[in-house]
C-alpha cells in the first residue's frame, strides 16, 4: 500500500457507518465459517485492533477518469463496463490488455490504461479505477489518470479469478466475484478483506458458477450459470449483505426453468429491474424483480448492428434510457437507444 | 427467441449418450472414459433438441461462441481459451474453431493406441484437419519430462519417438513457424519436449488474437532457468559471485534489458534503457559477443545507456534500486576505449563476458570459469595480466608485481596478490586505476583520492575534479597509513602520514603538492634533470620501476617502461638506492647507497667534485647550504668516507619532516631558545632536517637537536653521531653566507609566512 493510501486510511472518520460494517462483518464471518466449503479469506485486523473491522471509510470525491493522455487503441474483446460520473464508459478489454475510456455517443475510444495481465472486472470509486486482473489474480487500483496505485486480493486463496466487481460507494466496499473459488469476496476500497457472501456448494443460496455482480439498495445481485448436474439451473441470485438469499430470478414463469443459460454481467435500474446479458443467446434480458419473469429482451444473436455475440456486461446510461453492452465477440460496445425503457 | 427446454434437453442427452456408446472409437473398448466428461455433463449444457440454432444442435450458432461462454475470459471455467487463428501478417489465413482440435465429449484414442489428453483430436481417430498439411494424426499423451511425464508425445515432440512422424498436437499444424518447423530440415529445437502452452496459452493478447503470444503471467525464470536450445540457462547466472540485480530477479529485471517484441526469434535483442521502445536503438546480436568483436561493439552503447549520468532514463534499471556506476563519464577518452576495446569480450578483446553474472568479480570474463587457487586469490590482477603481461599491452605490469619478496616491513611491490594481503591491507589494480577512464596521460583518471586536507576528491565526491597522483596515494598513505601495518620491526623501516609530511603549510617537504620552501640559489644550482626550485614532482618520481633510474629528474624523463609504483627491486619501490642504514663505519659509506637523491640533486654540487678532483670549497664547485666552519662543504664532509653518513642520516624522512620523531628543533628568534620536540614549528624553514633513529642525543637531551638562530643565520647540531659529540659550537655550527660570503649561498630567508 502506498504512502498515499496509508495517509488516506488515517483520515477516516471514527464513526459513520462503522456500526453497519460491524454487523455485516459479524454475520459474514459466521456465515463464512459455518457454511463455506473453503476457508474464509483471511480477515485483516482493523485500525482499532478489532478483528474484521477495518474502520470507517472516508468518502472520496468522485473524479472523472482522464485516460486520454495514456494510450489509445481499439476494442478487441470488451468484457465489463461501468459508467463514469460524466456519463462516459470505462471498459475492460481482456485481449487488448487495456481499460478503455469510451465516449458514449460515438462509442469512440478516448484513451486507455495498460494493464499488465488480463483485465476483467472494472469499477470506479472516488478518483480510483479498480480492475480485476485475471493474470495476477488481484484487483489492481489506478488513479483517475491511469497511474498504478496498489493491488489487493493477491496471494494463495485470495481472488482466484476476479471476473466482476461492484462497489458500494457509500461504504467504500468492493464486492468481487471470484469465479475460481465461487464466492463473492468483499474488501474495503483499500484492500482489507472484510467478509464473504455465499460460496460453492449445493442449494439455492450457494453459488455454482458465478460470473457477474451488481449492487442495489443494500442487496447483492449475482449471475450464476448454475450446474445442471445438480439440478441448479442458471439464476440471478439476490443476497442481503449478510449472505441471506433474498430471491433467485430465473426468467421463467414457474421458477423451475431458466430463461437463460449463461448469465453474465448485469445491472439494476431504479425500479430494481434486472438487466442481464445472456452470453450464449446473445441478448440482454430484463427481469421483473418480483416475479423473475422476463419483461423484455434487447438485441439478437449476430454480428450486424444491434446484434450481439458473447455479450458480457450491460450498463444503463445515467443520462438517458439507453443501455450499453459489451459485444465481446464482435469487438465493440453496443448502444441500444431506449433499451433502458421498460413498458 | 431461443429457449432452452430442460425436459427436451434431458431426452436429447440420453440420445447423445446412447449414440456415443454405440459409436465408440476404435481402441477405446474397455475404457471408462468414453462417456461425456463430467465437466460438460449434461448434454443440455451445449445442446438443445428443438431450438438449437447451431450445427449438431448446439445452443449457439457458432461453436466457439458456445465454448467461450464458459472458457472465455469472463467464463467460470478455469481453462481459458480463445479462437485459434493466424497471427497478423502470417502467410496463412486460418481460424481454428475449438472443435478443430478438441473433442468436447471425451479424450479420444490416438493412432498409436493411446488416449490423448485434454480432449485433443477428432472423436473417431484423434485427427486434426490442419490449415496447411492436411488431416494429421495427433498424439498427445504426456506433457514432457518437465511435468513429470515421459518426454515423448508432447505438444511438439519433433519425432522423439523416431517413428518418422511429427505428431505432437501443435507441430502438426505449425510446420513453418520461425522457431519450430515440422520438418527434418527445419528448425525444431525450440522447447522440444516441453509444453507449448507453458508460454503460449490459448488466450491471446493484444492485436494478435490467438496463440503464439506469450502468457503474460509467465515469468522469464519459468523458462530460462534451464537450457533452451540454443540458449543457455541464464537465471542461475544471477547467483554467481558478481551479477546484475542484487536480490531476486524478477521478469521486469530481464525486460529492463531484453526487449520482447521478437522474443524467441533466434537473436538476442536488447533495448536502450533510456528509450526502451525505440526500435531503432535496439541492439540485435547475431553472434556471441564474447567471441565476435562486431557483436561486442554493438553492446557498448547498450551498456552505456544505463551506465551513464542518468541511469535508465533517470531511474535505476532494476528492481534492486541500485544506480549503475557512471562509466560513460570518462569512457570516450579512456585508453581501453581508444585502443578499440568493447565492454564485452573474452577478457582479451573486452573485459566483460556477461551481463548476468560471473564467477569472477565485476562480471569479468570468462564468466563461467571460477578461478581456482591461487588464481582465485589473485583474481583481479590476474585478469588484468591477461593483457598487461607484455602482450597485447606493450608493458609487462605483471613482472613489476613480481619484483622482490615483500616482508612485513619491506615492500618491493604493491601487494596486489591476495596471498600478500593480510590484516585488512588490500590493494588492487583498481585502487589506483579506473579501467573505464584511465588514459596514457593520466593513469589515475577516474579514481577517487584524498587531498591534503583529508577531503575526498574525484568522481562522485564533493570535489569532482580529477584526483592528482599524490592524492590517490594518500588514500592509503595518508591518515590511514598505520592501518594494520607492522612498523619499525627491524628498526629501519619507519613510516609516516604522508598527508602530514606534504602539508603545504609545513616547515619542509618535498615538492609534491607545491614548490618547496627552499628556493635559494644553492639548491637551484644543485637540481638536475630539468628541475628547479619551482618544480612540482610526483610520488612516482621517487617510487617507480628501478629501470627508470637511467634518467635524471622526473621518472618520465626515462624511456624505460613500465612506469609507475607497481614494483622495484629496491624497496620501498624506489627508482634507485636510498639506504636506510644511517651510519656506517668510517670509510665504508658510498654514494651508491643513496643514488636516489642524486637523480635530482647534483652530487657534484654537494661533494664539490670538479674535473675529477675532489673538492670541498665553493671554488671547487660545491653548491650547498650546508657549508661553514673549518670544513667548508659539510655535505661533502658527511657523505665522504670521513663521516660515513648517508643523506638519510640527517634527512631521515625525505617526504617531509613534520613527523620527525628523533629531532628537537631549537629556534632562536630574538629571544631565548624554544625547543620543539614533536616536529618543526610552522613558519621556520628547517631544510628537511630530521635525524635518523641511529643518531643519538647528547647527554642531557632526550633527542638530537637541530638549532636555528634566525638573527645570525647560524645553524648547528647538538648530538652524538658515530661516537663524535656535536656540542653545537665551533665546528658543529655552520653559517653558509658568513663562511663563504658569496651571494646566493643560502640567501633564502629562514622564515616564511605559513
Amino acid at each position: 500500500m502506498t504512502q498515499t493510501e496509508s495517509a488516506a486510511r488515517k483520515r477516516r472518520s471514527p464513526r459513520g457507518a462503522r456500526w453497519l460494517l460491524q454487523g455485516l462483518v459479524g454475520v459474514g464471518l459466521v456465515l463464512a465459517s459455518a457454511c463455506l466449503d473453503e476457508p474464509a479469506a483471511p480477515v485483516k485486523p482493523g485500525d482499532d485492533g478489532n478483528p474484521g473491522v477495518p474502520g470507517d471509510i472516508e468518502p472520496e470525491p468522485s473524479v472523472e477518469p482522464d485516460l486520454s493522455h495514456v494510450i489509445g487503441g481499439k476494442l478487441i474483446l470488451p468484457i465489463r463496463l461501468t459508467p463514469t460520473p460524466a456519463g462516459r464508459l470505462v471498459v475492460s478489454d481482456f485481449y487488448a490488455r487495456r481499460v478503455f475510456l469510451v465516449d458514449p455517443p460515438t462509442l469512440r475510444v478516448l484513451g486507455g490504461l495498460v494493464v499488465q495481465g488480463g483485465p476483467l472486472a472494472v469499477g470506479l470509486w472516488g478518483r480510483r479505477i479498480f480492475v480485476g486482473n485475471a493474470a495476477t489474480r488481484t484487483v489492481d487500483v489506478y488513479d483517475h489518470r491511469g497511474a498504478y496505485l496498489y493491488s489487493f486480493g493477491g496471494g494463495p486463496g485470495a481472488v482466484g479469478d476476479p471476473t466482476d466487481l461492484a462497489i458500494d460507494a457509500a461504504r467504500g466496499l468492493v464486492f468481487v466475484v471470484d469465479g475460481r473459488s465461487r464466492v463473492v469476496k468483499v474488501f474495503t476500497v483499500y484492500g482489507d478483506p472484510v467478509f464473504q457472501i455465499s460460496g460453492p456448494g449445493q442449494g439455492a443460496a450457494r453459488l455454482q458458477r458465478p460470473t457477474g455482480i451488481a449492487l442495489h439498495a443494500d442487496q447483492v445481485f449475482v449471475s450464476d450459470y448454475g450446474d445442471l448436474r445438480t439440478g441448479d439451473p442458471a439464476r440471478i441470485k439476490v443476497f442481503e449483505y449478510d449472505g441471506k438469499l433474498v430471491t433467485s430470478l430465473s426468467g421463467g414463469n414457474d421458477g423451475s426453468k431458466a430463461r437463460f443459460a449463461r448469465p453474465q454481467g448485469l445491472t439494476v435500474d431504479a425500479q430494481r429491474r434486472v438487466f442481464v446479458t445472456e452470453a450464449m443467446s446473445g441478448e440482454v434480458i430484463v427481469l421483473d424483480p418480483a416475479t423473475g419473469a422476463v419483461i423484455k429482451t434487447i438485441g439478437t444473436w449476430g454480428s450486424d448492428p444491434g446484434q450481439l455475440r458473447l455479450p458480457l456486461d450491460v450498463t444503463l446510461s445515467p443520462r438517458s434510457d439507453a443501455i450499453f453492452v459489451t459485444n465481446s465477440r464482435n469487438g465493440r460496445v453496443e448502444l441500444f437507444a431506449g433499451g433502458g425503457a421498460v413498458p | 427467441m431461443r429457449r432452452l427446454a430442460p425436459l427436451s434437453a434431458v431426452v436429447f442427452s440420453l440420445v447423445l449418450v446412447l449414440a456415443a456408446v454405440v459409436s465408440r472409437p476404435r481402441g477405446a473398448e474397455g475404457s471408462a472414459a468414453v462417456l461425456l466428461l463430467a465437466a460438460h455433463d449434461p448434454c443440455g449444457n451445449c445442446h438443445s433438441m428443438h431450438t438449437a440454432p447451431g450445427q449438431t444442435l448446439t445452443n449457439d450458432a457458432v461453436v466457439e461462441d458456445l465454448c467461450l461462454t464458459c472458457h472465455g475470459p469472463a467464463g467460470p471455467s478455469p481453462k481459458k481459451a480463445e479462437v485459434h487463428q493466424h497471427k497478423t501478417g502470417s502467410t496463412y489465413d486460418f481460424a481454428m474453431t475449438c472443435t478443430a482440435c478438441h473433442n468436447p465429449h471425451n479424450h479420444p484414442t490416438n493412432w498409436l493406441g493411446g488416449t490423448n489428453l485434454r480432449l485433443v483430436g477428432d472423436e473417431r481417430s484423434a485427427k486434426i484437419t490442419t490449415p496447411n498439411s492436411g488431416v494429421r494424426d495427433v498424439v498427445f499423451e504426456s506433457r514432457g519430462a518437465d511435468s513429470g511425464g515421459a518426454a515423448l508425445h508432447s505438444y511438439a515432440d519433433a519425432d522423439q519417438d523416431a517413428n518418422g512422424v511429427y505428431d505432437g498436437v501443435c507441430e502438426v499444424c505449425h510446420t513453418l513457424t520461425g522457431v519450430h518447423q515440422n520438418s527434418s530440415a527445419g528448425y525444431h529445437r525450440h522447447q522440444r519436449g516441453n509444453s507449448c502452452l507453458t508460454c503460449h496459452p490459448h488466450v491471446g493478447q493484444g492485436g494478435n488474437v490467438g496463440a503464439f503470444l506469450v502468457d503474460p503471467t509467465l515469468e522469464c525464470a519459468d523458462c530460462h532457468n534451464r537450457p533452451l536450445d540454443p540458449r543457455r540457462a541464464v537465471i542461475s547466472e544471477f547467483a554467481r559471485r558478481s551479477h546484475h540485480v542484487q536480490g531476486p530477479v524478477a521478469s521486469a529485471d530481464c525486460r529492463a534489458c531484453h526487449i520482447q517484441t521478437r522474443h524467441s526469434k533466434g537473436t538476442v535483442r536488447l533495448a536502450n534503457a533510456d528509450d526502451p521502445t525505440n526500435e531503432t536503438l535496439v541492439v540485435e546480436l547475431t553472434g556471441d559477443p564474447v567471441a565476435a568483436p562486431a557483436d561486442a561493439a554493438k553492446l557498448t552503447p547498450f551498456c552505456l545507456a544505463c551506465h551513464d549520468a542518468n541511469a535508465a532514463n533517470g531511474a535505476p534499471p532494476f528492481s534492486d534500486g541500485v544506480t549503475p556506476p557512471n562509466i560513460d563519464a570518462g569512457w570516450a577518452e579512456a585508453s581501453h576505449k581508444t585502443v578499440g576495446y568493447s565492454c564485452f569480450g573474452d577478457g582479451a578483446s573486452g573485459c566483460h563476458a556477461t551481463a548476468h553474472g560471473s564467477d569472477k568479480q565485476n562480471l569479468l570474463a570468462p564468466h563461467g570459469v571460477s578461478p581456482t587457487p591461487p588464481a582465485n586469490a589473485e583474481e583481479e590482477e590476474g585478469f588484468c595480466y591477461t593483457c598487461h603481461d607484455g602482450a597485447p599491452a606493450s608493458t609487462n605490469i605483471q613482472g613489476e608485481f613480481q619484483k622482490g619478496a615483500n616482508t612485513a616491513v619491506r615492500t618491493f611491490h604493491h601487494q596486489v596478490r591476495d596471498t600478500e594481503q593480510s590484516g585488512g591491507r588490500v590493494v588492487e589494480c583498481t585502487s589506483c586505476h579506473n579501467p573505464h577512464q584511465a588514459t596514457n596521460a593520466n593513469k589515475v583518471r577516474g579514481v577517487r583520492g584524498t587531498d591534503l586536507r583529508g577531503n575526498p576528491v574525484g568522481p562522485g565526491t564533493g570535489n569532482p575534479r580529477d584526483a592528482l597522483e599524490y592524492e590517490v596515494c594518500l588514500n592509503c598513505h595518508g591518515d590511514t597509513y598505520l592501518a594494520n601495518r607492522d612498523i619499525n620491526a627491524d628498526g629501519f623501516n619507519d613510516t609516516s602520514n604522508k598527508r602530514r609530511d606534504f602539508n603545504d603549510s609545513a616547515s619542509a617537504y618535498h615538492a609534491v603538492q607545491q614548490a618547496g620552501r627552499n628556493r635559494s640559489g644553492a639548491i637551484q644550482a644543485a637540481l638536475v634533470g630539468g628541475l628547479d626550485t619551482l618544480s612540482v614532482i610526483k610520488c612516482s618520481d621517487c617510487h617507480n620501476n628501478e629501470q627508470t633510474r637511467n634518467a635524471l629528474g622526473r621518472a618520465s624523463n626515462s624511456a624505460a617502461s613500465p612506469k609507475g609504483p607497481h614494483g622495484s627491486i629496491l624497496y620501498p619501490i624506489l627508482r634507485d638506492t636510498s639506504d636506510l642504514r644511517a651510519i656506517q663505519p668510517a670509510g665504508q659509506a658510498r654514494s651508491g647507497q643513496f643514488r636516489l637523491c642524486f637523480l635530482c640533486h647534483d652530487k657534484d654540487k654537494l661533494k664539490g667534485e670538479k674535473d675529477g678532483n675532489v673538492g670541498r670549497d665553493f671554488a671547487a664547485g660545491a653548491r650547498t647550504n650546508f657549508y661553514g666552519g673549518s670544513k667548508d662543504n659539510l655535505h661533502w664532509f658527511h657523505l665522504s668516507d670521513f663521516a660515513g653518513a648517508t643523506c638519510r642520516s640527517c634527512h631521515y624522512n625525505t617526504h617531509g619532516n613534520q613527523s620527525a620523531s628523533n629531532t628537537i628543533y631549537r629556534i632562536i628568534d630574538g629571544g631565548p631558545p624554544t625547543d620543539y620536540a614533536t616536529g618543526p614549528p610552522i613558519g621556520y624553514k628547517t631544510r628537511m632536517v630530521n635525524f635518523s633513529p641511529s643518531v643519538q642525543a647528547r647527554t642531557g637531551f632526550t633527542k638530537p637537536v637541530f638549532r636555528i638562530d634566525v638573527g645570525t643565520r647560524n645553524r648547528g647540531c647538538l648530538l652524538v653521531c658515530h661516537g663524535t659529540d656535536h656540542d653545537g659550537t665551533g665546528d658543529f655550527t655552520y653559517n653558509p653566507q658568513a663562511r663563504h660570503g658569496q651571494p646566493g649561498m643560502d640567501n633564502d630567508p629562514l622564515k616564511y609566512t605559513p
